[in-house]
């Protein structure tokens, strides 16, 4: 199931409240920030896994998405660069 | 999801440089031996004309000073855009929008087009453009809009390719590109071209 990082409602990013142990059913309340990486879309998870298991090598990534070295790098590009505004580093 | 590539209108996306850059060498070779054959040389980059005498050599040699001009000037463009930018893949969208232009430069070879055009220019020298029919007409308009046609393919292809080798996405970026062939063309035929026709 994928997991929402938007408010469907207000698109606002949203929150974790709640969290439980599924073996004892202990539930722990709070109001968590969601890790960075699931603030990414799926595909962009999907990306980021994909540059991994690739070894950090866009022309794999390129050959196995049967696309060209540019357009590979102009994704990964546009993602560093919307990473970047996320975080606050641009 | 993401979206897959149209090949037709930019292989840049698609295809990988060496698969692309085989294509173009071999496109640039069989143009070099087409404008040989059909004795027209490329006097602009963008410009033929007819030259009665062009060797083999001297119709690969214009077809390589246009390459390596157009690569080279879009190559500082990009670098100044993208530091990214690789000589490789601009270099493959100046071979491959090649293509189109000599299409064209086959397609006025077809001995249709070819008799209509000597037809229409005997008429226009001698004052009988009364002898012009109507078919001559419908020829010669059709093969002026199949050719414009390919021009603008050939120019979406190099735009296309500039998009993709620089990743340009501003107005600007646009601008210089149109700068850039304007300059190519300017270079070309005031410097480089008189110096080959002399060869």
């Amino acid at each position: 199931m994928k997991l929402p990082v938007n408010c469907p409602s207000c698109e606002n990013p949203l929150k974790v409240s709640q969290l439980k142990c599924e073996t004892c059913l202990t539930e722990v309340t709070g109001n968590y920030e969601l890790p960075f990486y699931l603030k990414l879309s799926r595909e962009e998870q999907d990306f980021i896994m994909n540059f991994f298991l690739a070894s950090g090598s866009i022309k794999e990534m390129a050959r196995q998405a049967d696309t060209s070295y540019p357009t590979m790098r102009n994704r990964m590009d546009d993602m560093i660069a919307k990473i970047k505004k996320m975080t606050g580093n641009d | 999801m993401t979206k897959r590539p149209n090949a037709f209108i930019n292989p840049f996306e698609r295809f990988t440089e060496k698969k692309l850059a085989i294509a173009g060498t071999l496109c640039l070779l069989a143009g070099a031996i087409l404008f040989r054959w059909c004795r027209q040389t490329n006097d602009g980059v963008y410009h033929i004309a007819p030259k009665p005498d062009l060797t083999l050599t001297g119709a690969l040699t214009e077809a390589i000073c246009c390459t390596v001009l157009l690569t080279a000037l879009l190559w500082v463009l990009g670098k100044f855009i993208n530091i990214k930018t690789r000589v490789i893949d601009l270099a493959n969208a100046t071979l491959i929008h090649r293509i189109p232009l000599i299409l064209g430069i086959l397609m006025i070879q077809l001995p249709v087009v070819k008799t209509t055009t000597e037809r229409i220019l005997h008429a226009t020298r001698n004052n009988t453009i009364q002898e012009i029919t109507s078919r001559d007409l419908s020829i010669a308009s059709l093969t002026g809009l199949l050719m414009l046609g390919l021009l603008v393919y050939s120019i979406v292809l190099l735009v296309n390719g500039f998009r993709t080798a620089v990743h340009a996405k501003k107005a600007v970026h646009y601008i210089g590109f149109a700068f850039a062939l304007i300059l190519a063309e300017v270079i070309y035929r005031s410097f480089i071209y008189p110096v080959l026709s002399r060869l």
